[in-house]
């Protein structure tokens, strides 16, 4: 990668691409946010209907939406930690398709030529592009972390923690930003044709899956769990653990490791759109 | 120093064939058409000048600096307006303009709105709204704000009308008195004879001639076309002496005659072909 950033550059590039997609963000923004408050508000009223539903489900069903058993769901923190894990697979979807799309759409349409010929170098323009990426990550997870702070608090005044809440989101937005990872480091090595958001979602979705497997099949194949990072980062399993006040054991290493795997992700996507043919 | 230094090129798209063992070189303070069919390899040799895509083997260097490794400072002081001009939709020309500028490390404001009215262009017009020719108009204003020693186009005057074409080669005429070197890809012929100082003629990914326009206009035979009441018209080119030939067609009694001069068209036609 070229020596001589400069960031002035860089904050080019990532303005007007943040100006570019801030509509298109913002609906992102406001539609999770407030889905995730009507869910978050409406426990009080759902409460009961909730505990009857959820005792109809079978175990399976309720180890997919991130909790063991409607036993779990007592208070709103329970509850939020089950809501959180079907957010937590909007928000990565919302990550692969945003770091899939950040280099990629100059490609597709032809303006890279534009910005290609400007007196600027790729590893300034991956940075502008990647600081774009993970600033509408942070910014929606910022939204939905107030979101669920400001329900929290007005339900359930005494028992909820937002420290415990922002252990969770904070551990979560690793898992947003390695799928944002994979999107960006795609969209440098695949060829135009191939739209990096086909292969980020498919690997979403793909170790979603085998994820859940290994939580059907914990006694004979436990570790295919760890393939899932959204089952890594589970709410429920946060906050039941001891990073929370919880008694079971927090194991860091799977969140050490997607760390470790997106910052790879990153540094890599830099050295390939160093050379990539730009077509 | 030579402004472009293309020595020994090839690149390969998987097995495609783009361009092959390519070299020729473009003097400084020139225009230099460089012509050829379509899939020539003209854009495969632009494209890797300006290091979009990388070479398979040989060199592209600009004044000096390989455009592998010194793309930055090449960048600093080439411009360049492709074929296609792809610009963001929801812009306005202005704000492309702005953004553009931005990256340049002097900002003359008065020089972009003089570029904004002589080529006519409303800057505050959304690009999405604009037609090819404002748009390539666009590209033309983002080619020339740079103040670049070299001007590297694409089929620059697709999409403008006849008017427009002639202003702006009057302005790349401009630039070149001011010292830039102007690297031109067409397919327009006419254009070419009439600004270019040289051309290179490129067929199936290598240079098949190098001709500077000078020699070409001296070296351009006379073609006589005529046709005799009753007969069928005759056109050739002249071989001999001029006067000798009109003493001749003198006698004859003609409807009609024409002599001027082999068109370069003609000329490049033959390379385009592969006769030459």
């Amino acid at each position: 990668m070229s020596k001589n950033i400069e960031m002035k550059r860089v904050f080019t590039v990532f303005k007007i691409d943040f100006i570019k997609r801030l509509k298109s963000n913002l609906i992102w923004v406001a539609a999770t946010v407030a889905m995730l408050l009507l869910y978050l508000l409406l426990y009080p009223t759902m409460e009961e209907l909730i505990l009857e539903k959820i005792e109809a489900m079978p175990d399976e069903l309720l180890s997919l939406l991130g909790t063991d058993s409607a036993l779990g769901i007592t208070d709103f923190t329970s509850y939020f930690g089950m809501i959180f894990g079907v957010f937590a697979i909007v928000y990565s979807i919302y990550a692969s398709i945003l770091g899939s799309n950040v280099l990629y759409e100059e490609e597709r349409t032809g303006t890279i030529e534009f910005l290609n010929a400007q007196e600027i170098s790729r590893t300034e323009i991956y940075l502008g592009k990647l600081v774009n990426m993970v600033l509408n990550i942070l910014i929606i997870v910022t939204f939905a972390y107030l979101a669920i702070i400001i329900s929290g608090y007005s339900i359930d005044s005494t028992g909820f923690s937002g420290v415990d809440i922002f252990k969770v989101v904070g551990l979560n937005l690793v898992v947003f930003l390695f799928f944002g990872s994979i999107g960006l480091f795609s969209s440098t090595v695949l060829n135009k044709k191939i739209k990096p958001s086909s292969v980020t979602i498919g690997v979403f979705f793909g170790t979603y899956l085998i994820g859940y497997l290994g939580n059907l099949m914990e006694d004979s194949f436990p570790f295919l769990q760890y393939v899932s990072p959204i089952y890594i980062t589970n709410a429920t399993t946060i906050l039941n653990s001891s990073l929370c006040g919880g008694t079971e054991f927090y194991n860091p290493t799977g969140i050490i490791v997607i760390a470790v795997l997106t910052f790879s992700l990153l540094v890599a996507g830099g050295f390939a759109y160093n050379r990539k043919n730009i077509q | 120093m030579n402004a472009i230094e293309i020595d020994n090129l090839t690149k390969f798209y998987g097995k495609v064939k783009g361009v092959e063992n390519l070299s020729f070189n473009v003097g400084e303070n020139q225009i230099v058409g460089f012509v050829g069919k379509n899939g020539a390899g003209k854009s495969t040799t632009i494209r890797t000048l300006l290091n979009f895509i990388f070479p398979t083997s040989g060199t592209a260097k600009i004044f000096g600096m390989d455009s592998k490794k010194e793309s930055k400072k090449i960048k600093a002081i080439t411009s360049y307006l492709p074929g296609e001009v792809n610009y963001y939709e929801n812009m306005k020309v202005r704000d492309l303009l702005n953004y553009a500028e931005a990256f340049l490390p002097d900002k003359d404001k008065k020089y972009k709105e003089e570029l904004l009215e002589y080529f006519e262009l409303d800057p505050n017009r959304n690009i999405s709204d604009l037609s090819l020719g404002n748009r390539k108009k666009v590209g033309i204003i983002v080619c020339l704000l740079k103040k670049a020693k070299l001007i590297i186009l694409d089929e620059p005057t697709s999409g403008l009308d006849p008017l427009m074409q002639k202003k702006f080669f009057h302005k790349l005429l401009e630039e070149k008195k001011k010292g830039a070197t102007i690297f031109l890809s067409s397919h327009n012929l006419t254009d070419v004879e009439q600004y270019c100082d040289r051309v290179e003629i490129i067929r199936d990914g290598a240079i098949v001639k190098s001709l500077s326009m000078k020699n070409i206009q001296k070296e351009r035979k006379l073609r006589i076309s005529y046709k005799e009441k009753g007969k069928k018209p005759i056109s050739y080119l002249l071989k001999g002496d001029i006067n000798t030939v009109t003493k001749e067609l003198a006698t004859k009694e003609l409807e009609y005659l024409e002599i001027k001069y082999q068109s370069i068209e003609e000329e490049f036609e033959k390379y385009y072909k592969g006769e030459k």
